[in-house]
């Protein structure tokens, strides 16, 4: 960490605002920023949540899957992602399987495994489904686009045994789905571009529809997708997470995380602002000096 | 509450204060357990995973018949052969194949969905839709043709092109930007629910 005072020496003149805050000690900010969080997340202030168009898109996507028809879900969370984006795959799970839609998880994630588990558990009503027909579990496939691939004409030489060890021709949900086009969509959750596979590999050759749950990174690239029409809604961070309970009228514990990022959001914003009018003050000072 | 998940939030507490004292604090030994647990419980989890898999896609399905998997499985074992300085350039031959099939997908399905999907989205209606559509989809044709120019290395950046070629720069910024925004948001967004997940261990939050 640069000194204010040492900084002035280096540059020969008197320390300025700007050396003060570019030598600060950067643990104050995040001091501030955890307090600010930490606040936030302890006392309930509602802010209005908007509910984005891919949303309620998204919302529509499910809704025109017939019952009894059978989608993939690749659950590709980590557990850090699956913090922020959790919530919106639990609430996925149950609004299909409350429809009576059938679905097969698999992952591309080694976390997806345990975290489908843990979301499945989390389900109220899961008692009233049944393993094997109305949902199907199948463990970890290292690969990533080439297991996609691989699923285009071959899904149960692919995926062999679910994570109970039954193999496919065993299981009576997998018994129509040989190929990729017997699967009525596709869903992806994850925080890396696992979604972009499913779009290459099956949404364009084949036709076969998707949506996704993805964190705030890949926003860019999904609003590109889904205005392109390869998705068909997706689910964004906390936000849409909360969003996306919201319009099922599922219980959602991401009020005050809302309310907590927002706040960090403002700081982050007020942060930059200081920063940029620091540097233009600094390149003013430095072109007057020069004259 | 059950004694085991109890145990479980409070050694999950206990290194999440380990792990933000790093930068709350300084680096210190607390951190470095913190920071060498994950690792070493991650890795522990990809090994058994990694395990399982060899398991019920090779080995089992091997011994069950299908002769064609010692292929794959002799590739995997020979990316192995780097610990050997003299067979070091055996695992060449395991990462060709990996590479080329993994290019092979890629370059086969790429040119569909990033570049002529893009292109036939880029046609944009401009009449017969709401003046706010219309004024978007105006923004967005210019976007485009000025960030396309900015691409023309054939001809010098003077005069009207190096003007156009400015435009396509900004609008380039504006992506980046929103990138780097919307990256920023999702590591925050990491972040809050770490906080959230230690106040609610502690019975805040909630």
């Amino acid at each position: 960490m640069v000194d204010a005072k040492e900084a002035g020496q280096k540059t020969g003149r008197t320390k300025t605002l700007a050396d003060r805050v570019h030598s600060m000690d950067r643990r104050y900010m995040w001091w501030f920023l955890t307090i600010l969080v930490a606040t936030m997340l302890v006392i309930d202030i509602s802010i209005p949540l908007k509910i984005g168009d891919e949303t309620k898109e998204f919302v529509t996507f499910m809704d025109s899957f017939k019952r009894g028809s059978v989608i993939l879900f690749s659950n590709d969370n980590t557990v850090t992602v699956n913090n922020v984006i959790g919530e919106a795959c639990t609430a996925t799970m149950r609004y299909l399987l409350e429809r009576g839609v059938k679905i097969v998880f698999m992952s591309l994630r080694q976390d997806g495994v345990s975290l489908t588990l843990a979301s499945l558990r989390s389900i109220p009503t899961v008692d009233r489904f049944k393993y094997g027909v109305d949902y199907v579990q199948f463990g970890y496939y290292a690969g990533d686009t080439r297991v996609v691939a691989a699923l285009q004409r071959d899904v149960w030489g692919t995926l062999g045994a679910d994570v109970r060890g039954t193999a496919c021709k065993d299981i009576p949900l997998m018994q129509n789905i040989k190929q990729c086009t017997d699967f009525a969509a596709w869903i992806e959750s994850g925080g890396g571009s696992q979604f972009t596979f499913y779009i290459n590999n099956w949404s364009v050759p084949y036709n076969v529809p998707g949506a996704c749950i993805q964190t705030a990174a890949n926003l860019p690239d999904m609003t590109t997708w889904y205005r392109n029409r390869l998705l068909n809604g997706f689910v964004s961070d906390q936000t849409g997470s909360a969003a996306l309970s919201r319009v099922l009228g599922y219980p959602s514990g991401l009020g005050r995380i809302l309310n907590a990022q927002s706040a960090a959001h403002v700081l982050l914003i007020a942060l930059i602002l200081v920063g940029n009018l620091l540097y233009v003050q600094e390149k003013l000072r430095n072109q007057r000096r020069e004259k | 509450m059950d004694a085991l998940l109890m145990a479980g939030m409070i050694v999950q507490n206990i290194l999440i204060a380990f792990s933000f004292s790093m930068f709350l604090w300084r680096r210190s030994i607390l951190s470095d357990i913190a920071e060498q647990t994950f690792i070493s419980t991650s890795m522990a989890m990809v090994l058994v995973g990694a395990v399982g898999q060899i398991r019920a896609n090779g080995i089992t399905p091997l011994l069950n018949g299908k002769v064609l998997l010692l292929v794959p499985i002799a590739l995997g074992i020979l990316i192995y052969s780097q610990f050997f300085r003299k067979y070091a350039f055996f695992q060449r031959w395991s990462m060709a194949v990996v590479l080329g099939v993994g290019f092979g997908i890629v370059i086969m399905t790429s040119v569909e969905t990033t570049i002529l999907r893009n292109l036939s989205e880029s046609v944009l209606q401009v009449t017969q839709v709401p003046v706010a559509t219309a004024a978007n989809n105006i923004l967005m044709i210019i976007a485009l043709f000025c960030t396309v120019s900015y691409f023309i290395f054939t001809r010098p950046r003077t005069g009207a092109l190096a003007r156009v070629q400015r435009f396509g720069r900004y609008f380039m910024m504006v992506y980046f930007g929103a990138v780097f925004g919307s990256t920023v948001m999702s590591r925050l967004g990491n972040y809050i629910a770490i906080i959230q997940t230690f106040l609610n261990n502690l019975g805040m939050a909630t």
